[in-house]
């Protein structure tokens, strides 16, 4: 005998629609190794991330300022008198003298060195070096402790080596130096007053010494300009009471859209911190195209309450709200092809590497960057049976103001002159975070670029 | 051994604080009291056991995870289930088993089961004919008969047309009904 028929929906659904069956004890075990694995791994960025990065590099730039600045010497404004010529027998002696209308406090003593023989007496404390004293060479003294606790005061003077036979190399800062050739006077010692004027003075070289810590750092302006090609990582980012699921989204978001190439464009500076290792940091914009494809967009609720249709990208979303209909939740329109641009500013910070080779130089790098959005817009045309628009939207929802990537770059460059050198090399940019929040997907972009540009060393 | 689903509000809101505080016997309490339902969701959705308890252990670690976006306006246990039958649909679209099937057109076929069939079947034989499906049948039927899903829906979700999700849905009964049937034949003759 049979019973009344059903519906094969109704019958499997009766069946099976409260099913329940417990699982092994090992997918606990396993579930709960993910979770202690997942609560040891990185976490993720703090919010203030961006902003640490940012102070980061203002600090690393005012520690190089104040470096360069501390490594100078520091002209106390009693510039010692200029020796010129006086009397001197030629330009291998100088006679000192008198001090008459000479004031001033600096003192000066005659230093124990020739013109033309290497002395190896240097004053305590500081390395013996070796001079060759040109006349035309001007000399600028100023006051220095040399910690030598003789009595005597120790000028420190910044000059220019001369030699032509000597090999030492000297870090110098001024470029105009004028010394006498002094004579040769073993162990003598004299003191004198040095007035703070030009005239010829009958100040004498005190044993000297220099900073053998002095490096003369160069610096290196980029500008440079590159193509870049895009694309992104995307995650689910499963909003709570979803109507549709959150991988469909991700599918959604990544059929429907394609990036196009993209132009960026910068400065950077770069200060050498050893023979090879530089530290660049600079500034750069960027503005990329994605192309997405023509789609429907349905009406939903927003938070203030209005309706407009929803139309989500891989970057944020945004209700449109088009004057010729006035929706009701669930309406839904025809959304053309549309344009979707992002622009950002970028802070990088970077350590290469660089390595000389006749006319070119190699170099890599890594670093970080901080990217700041600047503009992110929306363009398309929605339409229905019998009106069209185009919509322009100037922000979408869900985006994060700033962002931090990972670089890395590799490059080449031709010397023209000592100063000038064209550039060139790729890099590579991926992203540590997404770039939204409270969007349909996790978006996290990597890009590739090819990057020219032109360099002055200074 | 089934657990008892039902929490007072002020049980539930602490047991979700727990959750989030990592605290782990919290987060095991709330995995013992939803792990037999979303299991036989999984096996629905999955073609055996094995896959079944790997679909139940990434959603629940979805579920620890997102559980920060619960709003805590529904029912939880409902959103634990939205949140397994993604991970179901996730796998097998990893796996690329949605091959469409061509969209016919035609409205789907009211098939009718003989009742007479529940006494003879029990529900690990009907649940064992719905596992043997093809993938992307079994997909469509589920979201279609279980989760309520319409096939616009549907055809958003597994990235196929409306048609596709009505023709195999279609499938899925013919095939269903037709093994049902079968199976009803060879125990009612033993």
């Amino acid at each position: 005998m049979s019973e009344p028929l059903r519906n094969i929906d109704r019958f499997v659904f009766d069946e099976l629609h409260d099913l329940n069956e417990e699982p092994k004890t090992a997918v606990w075990r396993k579930l709960e190794a993910r979770l202690d694995e997942q609560e040891e791994a990185h976490h993720p960025l703090p919010p203030s991330y961006a902003k640490r990065v940012a102070a980061l590099v203002l600090f690393l730039l005012l520690w190089i300022v104040i470096d360069e600045s501390a490594n100078r010497f520091h002209n106390d404004g009693k510039s010692v008198a200029m020796l010129n010529a006086g009397k001197t027998d030629g330009e291998k002696n100088v006679t000192v003298a008198s001090t008459a209308g000479l004031e001033g406090t600096t003192k000066a003593v005659t230093t124990n060195f020739t013109e033309s023989r290497r002395l190896n007496k240097g004053v305590k404390g500081v390395a013996p070096t070796q001079w060759q004293l040109n006349t035309g060479q001007k000399l600028f003294v100023a006051n220095a402790d040399n910690g030598i606790n003789d009595g005597r005061e120790q000028f420190v003077f910044r000059h220019r080596l001369q030699s032509r036979s000597q090999d030492e190399k000297v870090p110098g800062f001024f470029a105009h130096l004028t010394v006498v050739n002094l004579p040769l006077q073993q162990n003598t010692e004299r003191t004198r007053t040095v007035a703070p004027s030009e005239r010829m003075a009958n100040a004498l070289l005190l044993n000297y010494g220099y900073k053998k810590t002095i490096r003369k750092a160069a610096w290196v302006i980029i500008l440079w300009q590159a193509t870049e090609w895009t694309n992104y990582h995307l995650e689910e980012d499963v909003p709570d009471g979803a109507a549709v699921p959150a991988a469909a989204y991700v599918n959604q978001v990544q059929s429907k859209e394609q990036h196009e190439p993209s132009l960026a464009v910068g400065i950077k500076l770069e200060r050498q911190l050893t023979n090879d290792v530089w530290l660049q940091s600079g500034l750069s914009y960027a503005r990329s195209a994605i192309a997405i494809v023509p789609q429907t967009v349905i009406a939903e609720s927003n938070k203030d309450g209005s309706i407009g249709y929803r139309y989500n990208t891989s970057s944020g979303y945004a209700y449109i709200k088009p004057s010729f209909t006035n929706p009701a939740v669930g309406d839904s329109l025809l959304a053309t092809e549309a344009q979707h641009n992002l622009s950002y500013v970028q802070v990088p910070v970077t350590l290469q590497w660089k390595k000389d080779i006749k006319k070119f130089s190699f170099s890599t790098g890594a670093g970080i960057g901080v990217n700041i959005l600047t503009k992110a817009t929306l363009e398309t045309e929605v339409k229905d049976a019998s009106n069209k628009e185009i919509v322009l939207v100037n922000r979408l929802t869900g985006m994060k103001k700033m962002y931090a990537d990972l670089l890395l770059n590799a490059g080449m460059a031709y010397t023209l002159n000592k100063n000038i050198r064209i550039t060139a090399g790729p890099y590579l940019r991926t992203a540590v975070a997404s770039i939204n929040n409270n969007n349909v997907v996790k978006t996290y972009p990597y890009s590739f670029g090819l990057a020219v540009g032109c360099s002055y060393k200074f | 051994m089934q657990e008892n689903h039902d929490l007072s509000p002020t049980n539930e809101a602490a047991l979700i604080s727990g959750c989030l505080a990592k605290d782990r016997t919290s987060q095991f309490r709330l995995y013992q009291l939803h792990a037999g339902d979303m299991m036989g969701v999984c096996l629905r959705y999955c073609k055996n056991y094995e896959e079944a308890e790997e679909v139940l252990q990434e959603g629940f670690m979805r579920v620890f995870t997102y559980l920060h976006t619960y709003k805590r306006e529904g029912d939880l246990g409902a959103w634990v289930r939205k949140i397994m039958v993604n991970c179901a649909l996730q796998r097998y679209q990893k796996q690329a088993a949605l091959r469409p099937v061509s969209a016919l057109e035609n409205e789907a076929l009211d098939l009718a089961v003989d009742e007479t069939i529940t006494s003879y079947l029990n529900k690990k034989e009907i649940l064992e004919t719905v596992q043997s499906l093809p993938p992307s049948y079994r997909l469509v039927f589920n979201l279609y008969v279980f989760e309520g899903y319409k096939h616009r829906e549907i055809a958003e979700l597994l990235g196929i047309s409306e048609g596709t999700s009505k023709s195999n849905l279609s499938a899925a009964r013919s095939i269903l009904q037709a093994k049902i049937q079968a199976q009803y034949q060879s125990v009612k003759i033993k």
